[in-house]
């Protein structure tokens, strides 16, 4: 028998991993049927790769996610978009200057915005970030105590109760040097959302409903600070929250 | 004559319109895409480093990067592939540097067993994974390319910027240690 091209071992993983062509492939299936050396040397070569990718899909379930999330959370809100953000703006910009139409406008989704900032945020939560926080009402209560202090808007645990929500936390972050405070919400299926407050210095203004990183937000101005909700796909829901929340706040 | 072509500000119109969508589009693509990848980049960082402290800084260096440049992610692409090939990068230049200043190269696993998996799960599993992590670092990561994250051959030689017939003998030589392993362990035990 005369074998027309030698075999290397990389063809031979190659054929183990079904990546050779269907000529080569034909040929190597040909020359294993009578050829023992080969046969010895493939079977050196002949590994289990699905306990391998077994082995590796254990790794996945021991990764700490929960940590790496908090870190990036809080890096995320010290980084501040200040590179991307400013350059979605001014094509918004640009866009509302040659007559665009879109269902947030410029003024929504200006550039330092402080609610593109809590938006930012809010898309890394899911449902176990929040699933395992709060129910303890002294915690909540110091925790509201010790953010809203820091606002200095005075604002009880019952005021930021709301109807289909469950209350999980309080947090104090920072936007631009301002304290921002951050109440954190989840909804029945899971859904987290967010009620956060900031001093603005704006004029008194209505709830407005839109879109922000595809999470439905209502927002509005009352006495110099800032308001928004949100979380979710549906606008509905948020601006529901918002108008419970601008009668009492 | 242009008679086909579009008046400049039609045009104009028309491009920042699928600019702000491409960039609306790729901020959420990335940001909602990372947090569901943060097990698999975890696990890929993790193989990359050999040490679990480094491959937490590592998974973060790489989001914040990712995020820096998620305008320049192009939607339609896979994210898993392009978060990987930027941890890789920092990963290079990280050790660059190190090397740099403290005048050492590649630092090697110290420690194999150092993926603790829950108790109960598969003892031959845990075995197979503390071989693999013994490989050399070239190897390991081709390993973990090709059979765990499913790249072809060529898309590993991209990711990590070697010729595919590199890709091919590092894994031949990873199966010859593998099997070589199995061997020795079968030979102990019987």
């Amino acid at each position: 028998m005369i074998q027309s091209v030698p075999i290397t071992d990389e063809e031979l993983v190659a054929y183990l991993d079904g990546a050779l062509d269907l000529e080569r492939h034909r040929e190597i299936e040909a020359a294993l049927a009578h050829d023992e050396l080969l046969a010895a040397r493939i079977a050196r070569l002949d590994i289990d790769t699905d306990s391998i990718r077994a082995a590796f899909g254990a790794i996945e379930d021991v990764a700490p996610v929960a940590q790496l999330r908090t870190r990036l959370e809080q890096d995320l809100s010290r980084m501040r978009r200040v590179r991307q953000w400013p350059r979605i703006a001014a094509a918004l910009i640009v866009g509302a200057g040659l007559g665009l139409g879109m269902g947030l406008g410029p003024a929504f989704l200006a550039a330092k915005d402080w609610r593109v900032a809590v938006a930012d945020y809010q898309v890394l939560y899911t449902t176990a970030t929040l699933a395992s926080i709060g129910g303890d009402a002294a915690n909540q209560r110091g925790e509201v105590a010790t953010v809203t202090g820091k606002l200095q808007l005075p604002i009880a645990v019952d005021a930021l109760q709301v109807a289909g929500l469950t209350f999980k936390r309080a947090q104090l972050l920072q936007f631009e040097g301002q304290p921002l405070a951050q109440f954190a919400y989840l909804d029945q299926a899971g859904t987290p959302f967010a009620f956060c407050v900031t001093r603005t210095g704006n004029a008194d203004s209505e709830i407005q409903t839109g879109k922000l990183h595809g999470l439905s937000a209502a927002s509005w101005n009352k006495n110099g600070y800032g308001f928004i909700v949100i979380g979710g796909t549906q606008d509905e829901t948020v601006r529901r929250a918002a108008v419970v929340l601008q009668a009492r706040i | 004559m242009h008679v086909r072509s579009q008046p400049p500000r039609l045009r104009a119109r028309r491009d920042n319109l699928r600019q702000i969508a491409t960039l609306i589009r790729s901020t959420d693509t990335v940001r909602d895409g990372l947090d569901r990848l943060l097990p698999r980049l975890w696990r890929f960082c993790l193989v990359l480093t050999g040490n679990h402290s480094t491959a937490d800084d590592l998974v973060q260096a790489a989001c914040l990067r990712a995020l820096e440049r998620e305008d320049q992610f192009e939607v339609g692409t896979r994210l898993d592939h392009w978060v990987f090939r930027i941890a890789q990068t920092v990963w290079l230049n990280q050790l660059r540097a190190d090397k740099i200043r403290r005048g050492r190269g590649l630092v090697p696993v110290e420690d194999a067993g150092l993926v603790d998996l829950h108790a109960e799960s598969n003892l031959y599993l845990a075995e197979v994974l503390s071989d693999i992590m013994t490989l050399p670092e070239a190897q390991r990561m081709t390993v973990l390319l090709v059979y765990v994250e499913g790249y072809s051959y060529k898309e590993a030689a991209e990711h990590l910027d070697i010729p595919v017939g590199t890709v091919m003998s590092r894994l031949a030589g990873a199966r010859g240690r593998l099997s070589a392993m199995r061997d020795k362990a079968n030979r102990d035990q019987g």
